[in-house]
């Protein structure tokens, strides 16, 4: 309430309502003035209320529908993309660090030669040293047998051991190991 | 031009829990919101259908002309379904519904160049007894006219208190503001469209009464 007892402008809204207390209801019962704004106030909400929206065709609501769902798929159809292209985020993010980082690194050096720890072999000779070969003693004395050879082909050797018979092979063999033998002591 | 005094419709239950919430939404809206969040583009029509009357009358009070009104209409029914995902359900569909249709409208009128009032194409009444019709759809014009010359604040206010029949409460969370402001602009627009419409349209509503 104001000072002279009036309903206050915050109040009044909730008397229209109906949500006057019983002092504020007292007061509009004997206020000329306040119950003039009430009245006013009340003729303002009744005016307001009486202007209705022109009502649109009955065909309009179905129009107005198919509008809003042609520019939602028209619009949808443009944004497509977009969202598939976001969701591939985490490979196009891999992707260009990928490229970022193959751009930018300088390449890699040539590796350098480690030293190694392994203690170097000495040179190894497949052939033991000439006085302790044995071996070659054996290629002498069949050197020696090849010039007894000198002239006879190879072919008629060959020919000449296929000639021989059981006895003369077996002395033959006999013959070469008692060589070899004799040699070798 | 951004309107001074516009509404972001997104904040309004754009919380981060995934889910739904339980408080103040309709259990069709939500199986309808559940389903358009899940990609179901059908979904969204069912809300469209539900709410399209409401959202086309509410944009009509602000342009006061079909074409506008349909334009605004499907404007905010496309804003709606970009945003849908984050709506979380804290109110209900229609308040962030109309939060989103009052912020369009808002910004759409600032928009239009000064000098370009809206007009009103409602058409006179040609019918048997177009006399008394002649006269009712001038009084509504007047009426209409009027509330098209209050303050962004106040004509919201009215148009969502005494239009669309929300509660204080509901008005005071599209707008932003608390439900003593909200009873302030209603009583300032009152007001207004006293002094507006005094020996006119008061005096018929007076008789319509």
């Amino acid at each position: 309430m104001t000072m002279q007892g009036h309903v206050t402008d915050e109040r009044w809204i909730d008397v229209i309502d109906g949500a006057a207390t019983a002092h504020e209801s007292a007061h509009l019962a004997s206020c000329l003035e306040c119950g003039k704004t009430l009245s006013e106030l009340r003729l303002g909400i009744a005016a307001a209320r009486s202007a209705e929206v022109p009502e649109p065709s009955p065909l309009y609501w179905q129009a107005l529908r198919r509008n809003v769902d042609e520019r939602i798929v028209g619009e949808g159809v443009e944004r497509s993309w977009l969202p598939r292209l976001l969701g591939w985020r985490p490979a196009l993010a891999g992707l260009a660090a990928l490229a970022l980082i193959v751009a930018l690194y300088p390449g890699r050096a040539p590796r350098e030669a480690r030293p190694t720890t392994l203690a170097t072999l000495p040179a190894w000779d497949a052939l033991p040293p000439t006085a302790e070969d044995q071996g070659l003693a054996v290629l002498q004395g069949l050197g020696a047998a090849e010039e007894d050879l000198v002239g006879v082909a190879s072919s008629s050797v060959i020919g000449l051991v296929d000639e021989l018979s059981e006895a003369e092979t077996e002395a033959l063999v006999h013959e070469l190991r008692s060589g070899l033998a004799g040699r070798r002591s | 031009m951004i309107v001074e005094w516009a509404l972001d419709p997104l904040v309004l239950g754009a919380a981060s829990e995934p889910s739904l919430r339980a408080t103040g939404l309709r259990e069709d809206d939500r199986a309808a919101v559940e389903a358009c969040q899940n990609g179901e583009r059908e979904a969204f029509g069912r809300l469209v259908e539900r709410y399209q009357r409401d959202v086309y009358r509410l944009c009509y009070r602000y342009v006061n002309n079909h074409h506008d009104a349909n334009d605004m209409a499907q404007e905010v029914f496309l804003k709606a379904y970009r945003a849908i995902g984050k709506f979380r359900g804290e109110s209900a569909f229609s308040t962030w519904l109309y939060r989103i249709a009052v912020n369009t409208c808002l910004n759409f009128r600032a928009a239009r160049r000064p000098g370009a009032e809206p007009l009103d194409d409602a058409l006179p009444d040609a019918g048997p007894g177009a006399g008394a019709g002649v006269e009712t759809r001038e009084r509504e014009r007047l009426v209409r006219e009027a509330v098209a010359r209050l303050p962004d604040k106040q004509r919201t206010t009215v148009i969502l208190k005494i239009y669309q029949e929300l509660t204080h409460e509901e008005v005071a969370g599209i707008v932003g503001s608390s439900v003593g402001t909200v009873k302030a602009n209603l009583f300032h627009a009152l007001n207004n469209l006293r002094k507006q419409l005094a020996g006119g349209a008061l005096d018929g509503a007076s008789r319509a009464r």
